[in-house]
């Protein structure tokens, strides 16, 4: 449309011999209006629908486009050729064969019909222009800036001001001269917008161009029918009072123009920077897989790109990692003797973590290489290196020499180490799972040895206890436990060589053991002898308990006590106010497993008497040690405080024996399980 | 904790330095099971110098010393400082190992 412009005077003057009649008597000021009515209806229809439409894509913007300006063209036709449709079914009525000479509207038609359809004409047009701008600026928006925000809405002003050019109100030439040549000229600075051009590839570029080159010729066809095709009755086909029409019919023009001229301009640098994209996606898509725990993929992906990016003709990667036991082979044309070199060189190479071209010269590396050298001329070798160690090797060849240049190798190894990165950061997240989980099985097994606890403690008027428990870890390896059948209370403290949860788990089985031969009315010694049995077989070797025994008989006032290897308990006799050990003979269980335990256990009997105290306590509260120094709580101090304290209720005594120990160790956490348990006879 | 191997005609002599605790079993566990491959079965145990056991360090003696009866041989301990062999005592394994006083005891038994 750019010819309107230049030769706007001459086409001014042509115009104005083109008369116009009418076959309403309507005057001109309303075929005017409606003319503007119609534009204006039209274009702020596909504006407001088509600017709602998101998608960006330049083929699917451009068959938009081009499928409007095709069905445009189709119904402009239909509207020219309804009438005589029309006429043929009338004439068909009276004569035989309706004759061509009816295009030439010889015969009288419906006026009505003819009028509207007429009309309709430049709908369509507006229409297809209209929408095909709104689509076009989602082209020129690409990147957009300021000034092409404000050329825009100017040009919209522009536009709008244009349809008063509709009426014929005695306007002089230079009203429209002036219209068409900010107009025009606003449409040139938005036609040179064509950023989104770069961003195309080789195949889209040849697209874009067939589709521009249509929609071109679409709009051609449509404006050169609409100004020139007819002698209307109805419309007016004058240039000038149809400025809004010419404005946006030249700016598709341009627009196609100008885009088909740069699409074609650019051609030739579209691979280079296709290359470039592939390689951001690559990148991109090596980050994405973050999220991605399957190992496998992740290499699949390396080799891929790393084929990709670099055109070779022949790759290797191999990954042997027997730490975390990745595993991952692939080759890509390759002979079998080849990859049997290479994994040769691997070896051989070890932790050599240098990237680096390989020339693999017979003269330095003997006739080893011959059978590469035959096939590839460039060998390119890139170490895969996670964190600190080499985890695999990878190789690129292409047949001619000098293959690789300084930026595909920069390439490869920026592609490796995002890569690294990402098995990396899955390690990592791999890592806080498995300690998550942990810390929550470990949560469970507290719990769960807590109920290995008894509840409650004996009340009776024979003899109080009370009883202290500290794990050292989430789980510990102590116990005590009570058990009454008939008038023989029964009493167990143990410690369980080890610590953490495998020592929980042998508590859990001593509770099991304990429980269950409480009620079979057994002596002491055979209970610890069976005891000893059922235990050592579930036991490791060189895995033990040690505990003691009490069995309380409150009708004879009597108590029997033995130690299986374990710590010495304190009795303070209230009779003859003196603190003495029972130290029995007493071997830990799980050393001898067979019935020969027997001869290696003591039992003791005693006859107790109001004001008797005994205190069983584990190996923890002997060794707790002084903040910064080495010495030990030691059993002298708990001897004593049982000598000062034997008359306080058990529960006092509990108190005084760990409020000296707190400050002892200053409120320091000990190292083993402690575990106090006192009785008192009433 | 080091331990320091000296070969004496069919008796191997291990001289136990520092502190035998849950650490440094395994370093134990790795002499003993060595021994016990080469068919070196007869051990005595120089204590003079192990500050410290702990259960289980305790525990990897208890674990062995079948093995090495069973082919012949035995452990036998000498000049355990007081504390130590307080922990042998209590655990009442003083009736199962031989403990003795010296040198020359512990070649005895063999």
């Amino acid at each position: 449309m750019a010819f309107v412009l230049l030769g706007a005077d001459q086409l001014l003057s042509l115009s104005y011999l083109r008369g116009v009649k009418f076959r309403f008597n309507f005057p001109d000021l309303v075929h005017g209006f409606l003319q503007a009515l119609i534009f204006a209806g039209s274009f702020l229809f596909v504006r407001d629908y088509f600017e709602r439409k998101e998608v960006f894509s330049v083929n699917i913007l451009l068959k938009r486009s081009l499928i409007l300006g095709i069905g445009a063209l189709f119904f402009y036709y239909l509207l020219d050729y309804i009438p005589e449709i029309y006429l043929g079914i009338k004439q068909g009525m009276s004569e035989a064969r309706p004759s061509r000479v009816l295009g030439a509207k010889v015969i009288p038609t419906n006026p009505t019909l003819d009028y509207i359809l007429e009309l309709l004409k430049p709908f369509v047009i507006v229409y297809y222009l209209g929408a095909s701008i709104m689509l076009f600026k989602k082209l020129i928006f690409f990147k957009k800036s300021r000034w092409d925000i404000i050329w825009w809405n100017l040009l919209q002003i522009i536009l709008f001001f244009s349809l008063i050019f509709c009426f014929d109100w005695n306007i002089p030439d230079f009203a429209f001269i002036i219209f068409q040549v900010i107009g025009g000229a606003l449409v040139v600075l938005l036609s040179i917008r064509l950023k989104w051009i770069g961003f195309l590839g080789t195949q889209d570029k040849l697209n874009a161009i067939l589709y521009l080159v249509l929609i071109n010729l679409m709009t051609i066809m449509l404006l050169q029918n609409f100004f020139y095709g007819q002698e209307s009755n109805v419309l007016i086909t004058d240039f000038n009072r149809n400025t809004f029409m010419l404005l946006i019919g030249f700016m598709v023009l341009l627009y196609s123009i100008f885009s088909i001229l740069a699409l074609i301009f650019n051609l030739p640098t579209s691979t280079v920077s296709e290359q470039k994209n592939t390689e951001l996606n690559s990148f991109q898509e090596l980050a994405r897989m973050q999220g991605n725990l399957n190992m496998e993929e992740l290499f699949e992906k390396l080799f891929k790109i790393a084929l990709e990016s670099t055109q070779v003709e022949g790759a290797f990667l191999l990954i042997d990692d027997p730490k975390n036991r990745y595993r991952f082979y692939a080759t890509d044309n390759l002979k079998g003797e080849n990859v049997k070199l290479l994994k040769g060189y691997c070896r051989a190479e070890g932790q050599n973590m240098e990237e680096q071209l390989l020339f693999l010269n017979a003269t330095t590396e003997g006739d080893r290489f011959s059978a590469i050298r035959d096939q590839y001329q460039s060998v390119f070798y890139q170490p895969i290196v996670l964190k600190d160690r080499k985890i695999g090797d990878l190789f690129l060849m292409k047949s001619f020499a000098n293959g690789f240049d300084e930026y595909m190798l920069r390439l490869i190894k920026s592609y490796t180490a995002q890569l690294m990165m990402t098995i990396h950061n899955v390690e990592l997240l791999e890592e806080t799972i498995e300690s998550t989980r942990l810390k929550e099985e470990l949560a469970i097994a507290r719990a769960v040895q807590q109920k290995l606890l008894p509840k409650e403690l004996p009340k009776n008027d024979h003899f109080e206890v009370s009883a202290y428990y500290l794990s050292a870890h989430e789980v510990g390896g102590d116990y005590y436990d009570y058990a009454e059948v008939d008038d023989l209370h029964k009493m167990i403290i143990a410690d369980v060589s080890g610590k953490g949860t495998n020592a929980a788990f042998h508590v859990a089985e001593m509770k099991g053991v304990f429980q269950a031969l409480m009620h079979l009315k057994l002596s002491g010694k055979e209970f610890l002898n069976i005891a000893n049995q059922s235990i050592s077989k579930c036991f490791d070797k060189g895995i033990f308990i040690t505990l003691s025994y009490l069995s309380i008989d409150t009708n004879k006032k009597r108590f029997s006590h033995s130690r299986a290897g374990h710590c010495p308990t304190i009795y303070y006799n209230a009779k003859e106010d003196k603190i003495q050990l029972l130290d029995e003979k007493g071997l830990a269980f799980g050393i001898i497993r067979n019935d020969a335990y027997a001869n290696h256990i003591e039992i003791s009997e005693h006859n107790y008497n109001p004001g008797d105290v005994l205190l069983f306590y584990t190996d923890g509260i002997l060794e707790a040690r002084e903040k910064d120094g080495t010495e030990e709580f030691g059993f002298d101090r708990i001897k004593n405080l049982i000598a000062k304290h034997k008359n306080l209720n058990t529960k006092d005594i509990l108190d005084k024996i760990i409020e000296l120990l707190t400050v002892f160790t200053e409120g320091e956490m000990s190292f083993d399980d402690t575990t106090l348990l006192v009785v008192k006879f009433k | 904790m080091e331990v320091t191997k000296v070969i004496e005609a069919s008796i191997v002599k291990l001289e136990i330095n520092g502190e035998l605790d849950a650490s440094t079993t395994i370093e134990m566990d790795t002499v003993l099971k060595s021994l016990l491959e080469t068919g070196s079965v007869k051990i005595i145990f120089d204590c003079t110098n192990l500050s410290y056991i702990s259960s289980a360090g305790v525990g990897v003696f208890i674990s062995f010393v079948d093995d090495f009866k069973e082919k012949g041989g035995n452990f036998g301990f000498y000049n355990m400082q007081e504390n130590v062999h307080q922990v042998f005592t209590m655990l009442g394994l003083d009736s199962i190992l031989s403990i003795v006083a010296g040198e020359e005891e512990a070649k005895a038994m063999f």
